[in-house]
């Protein structure tokens, strides 16, 4: 035992239960200690000779220390320290929105992560935005991740064999792979994926049918493999599987669904002759009277969610009618979109009905169906009943639209669009995942300044509604339409608060790109 | 030289950086305008007559007409940022930025003119009598906590262990009131050693025998070295006069602005900036005290070099200093001085420690040094394969480590003999600072 161990010993314990002989325990004959104290402050200064006496004499011998293996070189851009900065204060709660574009802007540019500001990027990113920061991080937020296992997952490695990852990887690296093993060779993919499929826990099942279910898309030879996947014990990958099946119109699956409904829903034949051409058709529906075993194992639920207003029967159907390509209908009947809408309208379920061909047009991604369906939502403004309906299904239809085509939609909507519909676009509009182009941007802008004319009378407009439009604004034209918006609403003006914040976003989001594409 | 990063470490809280930025558009002020020592404008706001704004560059005071009661509003912090932004057109101040300037110049000379007056003690009797209540005062106090110290000895320390923090704070608040506010900062210390986990023991009777140690060089400082009898009186809490320091000659060098760190406690914000001085190498310290909401100086940025006069504070070893006169500011410098390896450091703090023995920590370049953070904190390793420990609570660690990218950097900070607490960077030519966006440890590189 060391001196200092015996006279810390002394002292936790307390000089009333007996101190130690402290003599020998000073460092140095020249120093002694002075004679006649108490026992407490002679233990106190022997601990202050004894501990400096140490703490000056302290020398480290060297160690063994693990290799540190140096960071790849990356001669990439780097992220500028201004920018980086702003990437900080972002993940700590400073417009946290923006990250994701912060990522796709810095990724644009070809820039990468400074060294020193990966742990922070590491430690503050949500899984969601891990794939989009990928490139950013770039390959050093691996050899960094090495380091510290918490990092592992979100430096998602796209180093080596596919296949490696396939089988040694987490689950977002084998999701990765199973994508890019599939892009490349479709059926080999599906071969790696039966192989462990029985093996796999059920979440990782559901998991990778919703990677069959994105890029590149699905083919006919899945068909069986998915079929199979009907039968699963777990609900999940049951749900999983339909959905892929849905979206594949020759599959039995499909043919099944179309038997299903072609005593169900029957248009009245077109009249001959040029009378002919203005009489309606009438749709006429007949509802199913049960669901039998086939259609069940086909994902037809049995009953509605408690808040859906619809009847079982009803809903056996419009769930039949969703998992069908709106195309049938056209095909099937020989009319045009529009005369099936107007058809449908006509009907008692005129509702429910749009609701599903919006669902099937979602699940086949049809442009053709999208645009008049979206029209259709739009009129449901105003109605107390169907407006909340409508403000749910616009979005999802727009972003179903493939990404290059979602302005184009938007453009069309904005034409039809009048000033008092405008809180419906306002949501549809956030719905995308791509910037609004100039030209949208203009539109949206040029409705929202018509909107304000009327309204100097109104409730405090609210501000977290106008702020999620400068979300995805065209940043630069936003920027200049803001000013003449704000001018137009003039002062005082209920809408003051709300412009200004969205103002400030555009600001800060313009800030923002420059740092990264200067 | 202003930066975004210069003009928060200004702002007195997040909320008024935030606020600043809503006031930095061009499109707010009117009458813009700025010239090498002075920036002003015009601001709109929710009164009739827009706010008038002006700040003086150099020192980075402000001034402005707006009723807000944080020091700098956010006026004064938003026309710096348009300043930094570049909208600000050079041109010549207004009237209302004049008077201000010949105000502010006036009041200087003024103060100057107290100080001159002040010089001459009118009263060396009752001068005498104060310093002769306060002595009778601090000996008070000094025989309170020899006593106190002793009773926690005798009952042992693993009595105290479960005491509440008011155990602690009532001693030191009764040194504050004996006038010996250094030994009450020492004992309200002792509360943390109590609670800080494995070897708590060790460093709590350590920390105490210290205590011990001060007292008994203040009974004896007759006998001490001038030097050392200066350190004793300031580790008890007495202060230096500066008007007294800055009539002695000081030290002429080009000083290297080596880091830079505020620290917090109740009431009291204070800015410590370490410099290091090209030709001499001596390290000097400055002190930056705000009391409540009142800006702390913005003077210093890591990596600067500028001309001045330095005074010490009496000491041993002499650290402390004030800036008696400045001259021009040269180029900066991305580097530190040179480094020391952990041999080294170790056999130098020995030497200091024999001429101060209560000396707590000293600021030092260590390097080239490995980061390694393991599973019990974060380690630096030099080239012999020697590591020391960073000081616990250190938040940097994979930050330090990122930037090595697996090799060296060489760290300024400060060690106090058993571990390192790093307050900047530098990496092949680079400097970084240790800094915090809100609670988020970063690293900052200096512009």
């Amino acid at each position: 035992m060391t001196h200092w161990n015996t006279i810390t010993t002394a002292a936790t314990l307390g000089t009333q239960r007996g101190a130690p002989d402290l003599g020998p325990m000073w460092p140095s004959g020249e120093l002694s200690a002075p004679a006649g104290q108490s026992p407490e402050r002679a233990l106190l200064r022997t601990a202050a000779a004894n501990y400096l006496w140490q703490l000056a004499g302290m020398r480290c011998a060297p160690q063994n220390s693990p290799v540190i293996a140096p960071a790849p070189s990356d001669e990439s851009r780097q992220v500028s320290e201004t920018a980086a900065w702003r990437l900080a204060k972002m993940l700590s709660g400073d417009r946290r929105e923006l990250v994701s574009e912060w990522f796709s802007l810095a990724a644009r540019a070809g820039s990468v992560l400074p060294l020193h500001w990966l742990p922070v990027a590491l430690n503050g990113l949500q899984p969601g935005e891990r794939t989009a920061a990928a490139a950013v991080l770039g390959i050093r937020a691996q050899w960094l991740a090495q380091q510290n296992p918490e990092w592992a997952e979100i430096a998602v490695s796209t180093a080596g064999l596919p296949i490696d990852r396939w089988h040694n990887g987490t689950l977002p690296e084998r999701q990765a792979a199973l994508a890019s093993i599939r892009a490349a060779d479709p059926v080999g993919a599906r071969t790696l994926l039966q192989q462990s499929w029985q093996t796999e826990p059920p979440d990782v099942r559901a998991a990778f049918l919703e990677t069959l279910l994105g890029s590149p898309g699905l083919s006919d030879g899945d068909e069986a493999f998915l079929e199979a996947a009907l039968g699963d014990k777990r609900k999940d990958v049951r749900m999983a599987a339909v959905e892929c099946l849905c979206r594949l119109p020759r599959s039995a699956h499909a043919l099944r669904n179309i038997e299903r409904l072609r005593p169900l829903l029957v248009l009245t034949e077109a009249e001959k002759g040029l009378l002919g051409r203005f009489k309606k058709r009438h749709l006429e529906i007949t509802l199913p009277e049960s669901l039998d075993k086939q259609a069940a194992r086909d994902g037809v639920q049995p009953k509605p969610a408690a808040q859906q207003r619809i009847g079982e029967r009803a809903y056996l159907l419009m769930q039949m009618i969703a998992m069908a390509p709106p195309a049938h209908w056209c095909e099937r009947f020989q009319c045009d979109i529009d005369t099936f809408l107007k058809a449908a309208l006509a009907t008692d379920y005129a509702t429910d009905l749009i609701l599903a061909l919006s669902q099937a047009s979602v699940r086949h991604s049809d442009l053709d169906w999208i645009v008049p369906l979206g029209m259709e939502l739009l009129q449901w403004y105003g109605q107390s009943e169907r407006a909340p309906l409508a403000s749910q299904v616009l979005p999802t239809l727009i972003s179903a639209v493939p990404l290059p085509e979602q302005d184009a939609i938007m453009q069309r909507l904005f034409g039809a669009c009048d000033p008092q519909q405008f809180q419906l676009l306002e949501s549809a509009l956030v719905a995308t995942d791509v910037e609004w182009s100039a030209a949208t941007t203009h539109l949206a802008f040029a409705l929202l300044e018509k909107r304000i004319q009327p309204d100097k009378n109104q409730y405090p407009y609210p501000r977290q509604l106008l702020e999620r439009w400068g979300l995805r604004a065209h940043a630069e034209t936003a920027q200049r339409e803001i000013l003449r918006v704000i001018e137009r609403a003039g002062e005082p003006s209920p809408w003051k608060n709300a412009l200004e914040s969205l103002q400030s976003l555009l600001d800060f989001r313009l800030a923002m790109k420059q740092e990264l594409l200067p | 030289m202003w930066s975004i990063g210069r003009i928060e470490q200004l702002a007195p809280d997040a909320a008024a950086v935030k606020a600043a930025q809503g006031v930095a558009k061009p499109n707010k002020w009117t009458g813009l305008g700025r010239n090498d020592a002075v920036l002003w404008g015009e601001c709109a706001g929710s009164g009739a007559n827009p706010y008038q704004v002006r700040v003086e560059l150099e020192s980075a005071a402000g001034k402005c007409s707006c009723p807000s009661r944080k020091l700098p509003c956010k006026h004064v912090l938003g026309l710096l940022m348009l300043m930094v932004g570049e909208a600000v057109p050079t041109g010549s101040p207004p009237a209302y930025v004049q008077e201000w300037m010949e105000g502010r110049a006036k009041r200087a000379e003024a103060k100057v003119a107290r100080a001159a007056a002040e010089d001459k003690p009118p009263d060396p009797e009752a001068q005498a009598r104060r310093a002769e209540k306060r002595e009778a005062r601090v000996e008070g106090g000094l025989q309170q906590l020899e006593a106190w110290l002793a009773d926690i000895v005798a009952q042992g320390l693993a009595a105290v262990r479960a005491q509440p923090e008011t155990f602690w704070s009532q001693m030191a608040s009764r040194l504050v009131d004996a006038q010996a506010p250094g030994l009450a900062r020492r004992v309200s210390a002792l509360s943390g050693f109590a609670v800080s986990g494995e070897h708590w023991q060790s460093r709590l009777l350590a920390a105490m025998a210290r205590c011990q140690l001060l007292i008994d060089a203040y009974r004896r400082i007759d006998q001490l070295p001038a030097g050392l009898a200066a350190e004793v009186r300031t580790q008890i809490g007495w202060t230096q006069p500066q008007e007294a320091l800055l009539s002695r000659d000081g030290l002429r060098d080009k000083w290297h602005v080596l880091g830079h760190r505020q620290s917090q406690d109740e009431r009291l914000r204070m800015q410590s900036t370490w410099l290091s001085g090209l030709t001499s190498g001596r390290v000097a310290l400055l002190l930056d005290f705000a009391v409540g909401n009142q800006p702390l100086p913005a003077t210093y940025r890591i990596g600067q070099v500028f001309e001045a006069e330095l005074v010490y504070f009496d000491g041993s070893p002499l650290l402390r200093a004030l800036v008696k006169t400045r001259f021009e500011s040269g180029p900066a410098l991305h580097t530190l001085p040179a480094a020391v390896d952990v041999t080294q450091l170790q056999s130098r703090f020995a030497a200091l420690l024999a001429e101060n023995p209560l000396l707590e920590r000293w600021p030092v370049v260590l390097g080239p040094v490995t980061t390694w953070v393991g599973s019990s904190g974060t380690v630096l390793v030099d080239s012999t394969g020697r590591r020391v420990p960073v000081t616990a609570n250190f938040h940097h660690g994979w930050l330090l480590a990122a930037l090595g990218g697996g090799g060296t950097v060489n760290l300024f900070g400060q060690w106090d003999g058993e571990m390192f607490d790093p307050v900047s960077v530098e990496r092949e030519g680079r400097l970084y600072s240790l800094a915090r966006i809100g609670e988020l440890p970063v690293l900052s590189q200096v512009a």
